[in-house]
């Protein structure tokens, strides 16, 4: 199966400072993909470099065959790590924006994660904590039937109950023809649901594999791996 | 997708702009209730407040349209805009066509404000606007009358392209290490030098409008030839207005928008 993911030597810098140093990878589709790496590792610029926010970076990326343009954004569902969400918006408001503008956006799936979540319709962003707006912009995300899914630091802001009901919700709306890149440094409360695990550190690919592989062979957890990796 | 864009703005700035046009309508009932007191003090206070708030209705509303370009675009609302299945330049387009259209909405209330405000202070007492207009088309300037409202609409969509450069210019990578303050910076500069660059081509290019007692007449006479020819002379019957400025400002304001929508589509990073 051709590669839904495929990035040739991409280096990305912010001044002087290399940020993604040279790094190749492909993904294939049906799989739950793990970024982790410490902080300032380069995981949020390597997802806004495929969602398309940063334009000027060496390199090359395809995302089903195409170079981030307007029709990697229609296959690509993002949720970023920060709210960008209207403050003035209603939840029904922002329902109806991405019903607007994705043609895969499920408007029935989307109410129906509002209800779990307990978010009310007619409530407004400016009056909601920002770990409920996390949920309602990862309920909006998830409606999506995309083919790429990018969620950047998805569990946040979030307490250990809506983390456990936020894994449910990834992995109950994914399908086996799309591909979920989930970058966290919060990694116990999401291991499990990893197939395979990108660990970036200093710009570069770290470890590139199967997290039963890793298991098998290092006889240790993820988080156990990176604890060893990246100890101070 | 250009209309889903155009509907959602007219949705978010809609919020907004009518409570400004509707302190507008405030003020001018309470100015037109002080004229019908006769208290002169409170006719002239009221009436001045009128002209201020016209002139504030404006002012607020540019002020508006770019702070909301910056916020939507290049603030964390950003991550929606440029990731929606959209060429950027849309996203350009939608935004100037709704902040254009509100300009002019803004500009025609002021005017009409101001107009309002003259009349309670008694200025068409003496002379109607009727007898100003006639007076206006029966002179020399006449012809020029039908150009006045194109000129005007020019003139918010030349500005408004200035703005959108600025703020956008100020979001490429170089200037990220500057504050949202650099685009103010680069409008002054980029206003400035734009103002220079008009005015060498209004009087050095030789296409103009020539102006006498005869009529206006388009003219391949330089406005510094005319200039240069009546130093001194101050009693002028004729008038040379150079149309290079104006010709300059149209390329500019093509260049801006284009530049613009290439920056947001190759260059822009979202913070």
């Amino acid at each position: 199966m051709a590669n839904l993911i495929e990035v040739k030597s991409l280096s990305k810098k912010y001044g002087s400072k290399l940020i993604l140093d040279n790094i190749s990878l492909s993904f294939e589709r049906g799989a739950i993909i793990g970024l982790i790496g410490p902080n300032g590792c380069g995981k949020t610029t390597f997802i806004k470099i495929l969602s398309g926010l940063i334009r000027d970076y060496n390199g090359d990326v395809k995302i089903d065959g195409h170079s981030p343009d307007e029709y990697t954004k229609s296959i690509i569902s993002y949720l970023p790590e920060k709210t960008y969400l209207s403050d003035w918006m209603k939840i029904k408001d922002a329902v109806t924006f991405f019903a607007d503008f994705y043609n895969d956006f499920d408007r029935n799936k989307a109410e129906s994660m509002l209800e779990q979540f307990g978010l009310n319709p007619e409530q407004r962003i400016k009056s909601m904590s920002k770990g409920m707006q996390e949920k309602l912009q990862l309920a909006l995300v998830m409606s999506r039937n995309a083919k790429v899914y990018l969620l950047d630091e998805p569990l946040g802001g979030l307490d250990p109950a809506s983390r456990k009901a936020m894994l449910d919700i990834i992995l109950n709306n994914y399908s086996e023809n799309s591909l979920v890149l989930i970058s966290t440094h919060i990694i116990y409360a999401v291991e499990k649901i990893f197939d395979r695990v990108v660990m970036i550190g200093d710009g570069k690919i770290l470890i590139n594999d199967s997290v039963d592989y890793l298991r098998e062979t290092t006889g240790k957890s993820i988080e156990g791996l990176f604890e060893e990796v990246f100890r101070c | 997708m250009l209309s889903k864009l155009l509907k959602h703005e007219i949705k978010d700035t809609g919020r907004i702009m009518p409570f400004l046009y509707l302190i507008a309508f405030a003020a001018t009932v309470i100015a037109f209730i002080s004229f019908t007191t006769g208290i002169n003090w409170l006719r002239y206070s009221s009436s001045v407040l009128l002209i201020l708030i016209g002139i504030a209705v404006f002012i607020v509303t540019l002020v508006f349209i770019s702070v909301r370009f910056y916020q939507n675009l290049y603030s964390r609302e950003g991550y929606l805009m440029f990731t929606l299945p959209v060429k950027p330049h849309f996203l350009l387009v939608s935004k100037a066509i709704v902040s254009i259209s509100w300009l002019i909405l803004s500009s025609i209330v002021t005017i009409i404000s101001t107009l309002c405000a003259l009349h309670f202070l008694g200025v068409f007492e003496s002379v109607s606007l009727k007898e100003i207009r006639n007076y206006i088309l029966q002179s020399p300037y006449g012809n020029l009358i039908d150009a006045i409202i194109p000129l005007a609409v020019f003139s918010v969509i030349y500005l408004v392209g200035q703005i959108y450069f600025s703020i956008t210019l100020s979001n490429i990578p170089a200037f990220h290490s500057m504050s949202a303050v650099s685009a103010i910076v680069i409008f002054i500069v980029l206003n400035f030098a734009l103002q220079i660059i008009d005015s060498i081509f209004a009087v050095i290019l030789p296409i103009s409008i020539h102006i006498s007692a005869e009529g206006v007449a388009f003219s391949t006479q330089t406005m510094l030839g005319f200039l240069l020819k009546n130093i001194g002379n101050s009693n002028l019957s004729e008038m040379v207005i150079g149309l290079g400025g104006l010709i300059f400002q149209v390329i500019a304001a093509c260049i801006l928008y284009y530049f613009n929508g290439w920056l947001m589509n190759k260059k822009v990073s979202i913070r």
